[in-house]
């Protein structure tokens, strides 16, 4: 025999690289290798020797075979164990390109989170005209021509009539005027006031309004339904505090208040050191505006609230004005998903 | 308003520590802002609340709320004044009764070179009043004191009698901040023999202006009506701590109280004796507020037990008189409580005592409803989701713009509709669609980068029918600032959106606003027949002056429509048969479409590679690369099969569209 079997398999386990193996591999088990070649030959051998001769052989491919494979699997490990002392990757490099994609605006997140939590609830979300009467706007809602009430939003007025609603109240009675009771509803939406800007108050902004209506609705329902939604908002530990307000559309009213998302209720800048923050106002529908939505306030009674979206993304946030939710500044919109 | 702490502890026996009290206010409905310094408390008070104007009632309200005792010797007061035998009486002429519920004025000689005490100067000054002249400050005192103005005149400068009227046409007054005025004929003033002194509840007059040599004073106490002053105080730009008090509507009974101790306190520190009066011009005596409560109603609504007993004994604390302990209580509403009307007034009441802490937190009990279908927002999340894959900015802008951004586009703003009222130029109309606001933002932006995009969902509004609301269509507008290949830009997102919702949308290609769109590169954008909004690269002339560099690649449209031709995706199985591929290059005229083109291969399928405006061609000319896959149910097709299908297709473009083999 032509191959001395142990130097081949000394040279295939000696192989350096890859590269060096694949040479080995081609010389010996090639179409045309030396392996390869002498396993053809038994073929021409005479008969009586061919069984002898082609078991030798076969018995030498299966050898270089398993050499080949543990030298791949030597090189393999030598691979790994280079890599581990020579590094070529740093695992913390960021790879996201911020710029390919886009962003949500923080209010409109807000809301549509506010949307889910309602539905939880079983709330319907309602959508209703932005430019509206005076009657469903002010007179509906118990808020005549020369109540007091109108000095707390100053409103514009359209040529010819008709306003830019200063609160998704206007949604009230509407609603209230094509469904009966039962009535849940919440209602986001854009409200406008002819008032200077300031850190706080832009004069378009976003409101929320939740209206329930039905039989034996009670404060302490509202109270419950205000934590829940708090929560639901804010986080599971969320209290909330309510203290009298007025507002001429709901009676009782009151003022809701969370503990402060910021210190958690110990106090900070955020909320003055009170340990709380102003979310929003809210009551029992007052019986007249039932009464002019068509259902009687001496069956069913119900409660109302509304809030602030961009006050509650503004605190979420961080951001010290309002104002910059409507600017709109790229620089400042890039930095929310 | 200001809330000197140590004032409203006047009036209790024990003194309330700062943060008490803010607590004990808060719980009556004031909304303290902040509690300066330990010593004031900045608050905000209910508009429905004319008393909480004043500290006595602040020192009530305090009270009941805290459990501290009034000390009932700090609202008396003595006044031994009678008028002066022999004097003649006042004449009081009220021309407008139905705007002047009470009117009283009273003649006293006063010695105003006296100084103010110091006790009185300091609480007028932590209330945010300037100490002026021991008169003056005395009618502030008691503004402050009950939130009853009071207004004194010079006797020596006023010719009787007094009257109160509205205003006539050309009448002129300069008040005392020194402005003269002209009198408008819905103004109510008080008038002398010789014209207008005062604007009634509003502002003095500066010619019977007090001064350290005034030695007689009338001294007035009223009750006007609100809204009346109100708007006299807007009209002449004059909201003034006497006005806003006004406003708020003051029970009669609070000018003689208010007038009394006024005259009281003027005795005693002013050497003031009364000369003449007080004349009272009463127009209705008023009779106590009864109002029918019943126990049941007022703990079903606020969702608490309650016997009578507790309801009288909170009521109570708050001085309203509550007789039965039955399930019908009569209550009597103090005269300070004009708010008080009804049941829900008094459950209001009931439940501020108690205080909101003791209210349960419960949830309504529901039953189930019909569902309600939402066709907004999901399918608003999944348009989000699908803009912002591509890079676009979620912006809200103002939904009121200026008259410049509707002429930049070489539109007329008589088709918008306009604002009586806007706070500036720059937010005077109502947009018709979002363009001018997507523009203007990307102009602000443009040192951002030299390539973003936008997108708004908001509603545009347009004037409706007569003696209807306008409409608000819901629209989707999507704007990309790029140098270059801006209409692919804008077109990705509208293709993206097609898909992602299953609409089948095509564009019509047209100049669709001249001077605005690019003339050939801008369409229609259909459902089906319907044009639902547009697309296009915008014109250079709307885009140089806004000093943003490159192109701009607008789409608009009415997001309901596009939302209501969504279909649900039908899944289609693949076929079990390798399909054969073939491209197809055609010259064509540079007017066909894809749209055409695909069209004509409706059986086929076939996806758009690419096509060529190349200067090889003739100027009319493009070359269209298409790739056909064509397959079939049953079996694998052969190669001449797949050539007889390319032929037919070939075939068909030449026909109808004049497509011709590359040479």
């Amino acid at each position: 025999m032509s191959i001395e079997t142990k130097a081949v398999r000394e040279a295939i386990a000696g192989a350096k690289n890859v590269q060096e193996l694949e040479a080995l591999r081609v010389r010996y088990l090639g179409r045309n290798g030396i392996v390869t070649q002498e396993l053809r030959r038994v073929g021409q051998l005479p008969q009586n020797q061919r069984a002898v001769a082609g078991a030798t052989a076969n018995k030498l491919r299966q050898q270089i075979e398993l050499a080949f494979t543990e030298a791949q699997k030597k090189l393999q490990q030598e691979q790994y164990l280079g890599e581990v002392e020579a590094i070529t990757l740093d695992v913390t490099a960021p790879v996201d390109a911020p710029k390919t994609f886009g962003h949500a605006h923080p209010v409109l997140s807000l809301i549509d989170e506010m949307v889910r939590i309602f539905w939880q609830m079983g709330f319907t979300v309602i959508d209703g005209p932005e430019i509206e009467t005076e009657w469903y706007n002010f007179e509906a809602l118990n808020i005549p021509a020369d109540h007091p009430a109108r000095d707390m939003q100053d409103t514009f007025y359209l040529e010819g009539g008709n306003l830019p609603r200063t609160h998704t109240s206007n949604l009230q009675v509407r609603y209230m005027e094509e469904h009966k009771p039962p009535i849940r509803i919440v209602t986001p939406g854009k409200v406008y006031r002819n008032e200077d800007e300031d850190q706080r108050h832009s004069w378009q902004f976003y409101q929320l309004e939740g209206l329930v209506v039905d039989k034996g609705i009670a404060l302490s329902d509202l109270k419950g339904t205000l934590l829940a939604m708090m929560r639901g908002l804010l986080g599971e530990g969320t209290q909330i505090k309510l203290l009298p307000n007025y507002f001429p559309y709901t009676e009782p009213s009151v003022e809701l208040h969370a503990t402060c998302v910021i210190c958690g209720g110990k106090g900070c800048k955020m909320c003055s050191n009170t340990g709380w923050l102003e979310l929003g106002g809210a009551g029992m529908v007052h019986p007249k505006v039932l009464r002019n939505g068509g259902i009687d306030p001496e069956v069913y009674t119900g409660f109302a609230f509304g809030f602030g979206p961009e006050r509650i993304a503004a605190i979420k946030h961080g951001v010290p004005d309002v104002r910059e939710f409507w600017r709109p500044n790229l620089s400042f919109l890039e930095q929310f998903e | 308003m200001k809330i000197p702490i140590e004032w409203v502890n006047s009036y209790l026996l024990k003194p309330l520590p700062a943060p008490q009290m803010g607590a004990a206010l808060e719980r009556s409905g004031v909304e303290v802002e902040v509690i300066a310094a330990g010593d004031v408390i900045d608050a905000t008070t209910a508009a429905n609340r004319w008393d909480l104007n004043g500290m006595a009632w602040l020192a009530r309200e305090v009270a009941a709320h805290s459990g501290h005792k009034l000390d009932q010797k700090a609202y008396e007061h003595k006044s031994d004044s009678r008028p002066a035998r022999g004097a003649q009486p006042l004449v009081v002429d009220i021309g407008s009764p139905q705007l002047v519920d009470r009117y009283m004025l009273a003649h006293l000689r006063v010695d105003n070179r006296k100084k103010t005490p110091t006790w009185l100067a300091q609480r007028l000054e932590a209330a945010g009043v300037r100490p002026i002249s021991l008169v003056v400050d005395v009618t502030n005192y008691l503004m402050m004191e009950y939130g009853q103005p009071l207004h004194a005149f010079d006797a020596a400068h006023v010719t009787l009698p007094v009257g109160v009227r509205l205003a006539k046409v050309g009448e002129s007054l300069t008040t005392l901040d020194g402005v003269k005025r002209r009198l408008d004929p819905a103004d109510l003033v008080i008038a002398d023999a010789k014209g207008p002194i005062g604007l009634a509840g509003v502002m003095g007059g500066g010619s019977s202006e007090i001064s350290t040599s005034t030695s007689e004073i009338y001294l007035e106490a009223a009750s006007f009506h609100g809204p009346t002053l109100r708007q006299t105080a807007v009209r002449h730009g004059l909201r003034t701590d006497a006005s806003a008090r006004f406003e708020r509507g003051i029970p009669v009974q609070a000018a003689a109280l208010t007038l009394g101790r006024a005259i009281g306190l003027l005795e005693g520190l002013a050497g003031a004796k009364l000369l003449t009066g007080p004349v009272d011009r009463l127009r209705f005596t008023p009779k106590p507020v009864k109002l029918a409560v019943r126990a049941d109603r007022v703990a079903a609504v606020l969702g608490l037990k309650l016997t009578p007993t507790a309801i009288k004994n909170e009521l109570a604390k708050l001085g309203f008189e509550v007789s039965g302990a039955t399930e019908m209580l009569n209550v009597e509403v103090p005269w300070w409580r004009p708010d008080v009307a009804t049941e829900e007034d008094i459950a209001e009441e009931v439940i501020t005592t108690l205080g909101y802490d003791e209210l349960p937190a419960t949830l309504p009990a529901w039953e189930p409803a019909a569902i309600e279908f939402d066709t907004t927002w999901v399918p608003r999340w999944r348009a989000k989701a699908a803009l912002q894959s591509l890079g676009l900015f979620e912006v809200v802008t103002y939904s009121f713009i200026s008259e410049e951004q509707i002429e930049a586009l070489g539109r007329s703003p008589k088709q918008s509709l306009k604002l009586k009222n806007p706070l500036s130029s720059e937010q005077a109309y109502l947009r018709t669609d979002l363009l001018p606001s997507l523009l203007r933002t990307a102009e602000r932006n443009r040192t951002y980068s030299r390539d973003f995009g936008l997108y708004e969902f908001s509603k545009v509004y347009r004037p409706g029918k007569p003696a209807e609301l306008p409409e608000e269509p819901l629209n989707a507008g999507i704007l990309v600032r790029t140098p270059t290949d801006s209409y692919r830009s804008v077109k990705a997102a509208l293709d993206r959106l097609s898909r992602s919702h299953n609409v089948e949308v095509s564009v019509r290609p047209g100049d669709v606003e001249a001077g605005v769109t690019h003339p050939t590169r801008s369409g229609h954008v259909m459902v089906g027949n319907k044009v639902i909004g547009w697309i296009g690269q915008l014109h250079p002339a709307v885009v140089q002056p806004t000093k943003l560099r490159g192109e701009v690649g607008y789409l608009e449209f009415n997001w309901e429509q596009f939302v209501a031709a969504g279909r649900p995706h039908r899944y289609q199985a693949p076929g079990r048969f390798p399909a054969v591929n073939r491209d197809l290059s055609v010259i064509l005229d540079r007017t066909v479409t894809w749209q055409q083109v695909k069209a004509e291969l409706k059986t086929e399928a076939a996806a758009f590679v690419g096509d060529y405006y190349g200067a090889d061609l003739p100027p009319t000319k493009k070359t269209l690369t298409i790739r056909l896959r064509f397959s079939a149910m049953d079996r694998t097709l052969t190669d001449e099969e797949a050539d007889r299908r390319l032929a037919a297709v070939l075939d068909a473009l030449q026909r109808k569209l004049g497509a011709e083999l590359p040479a």
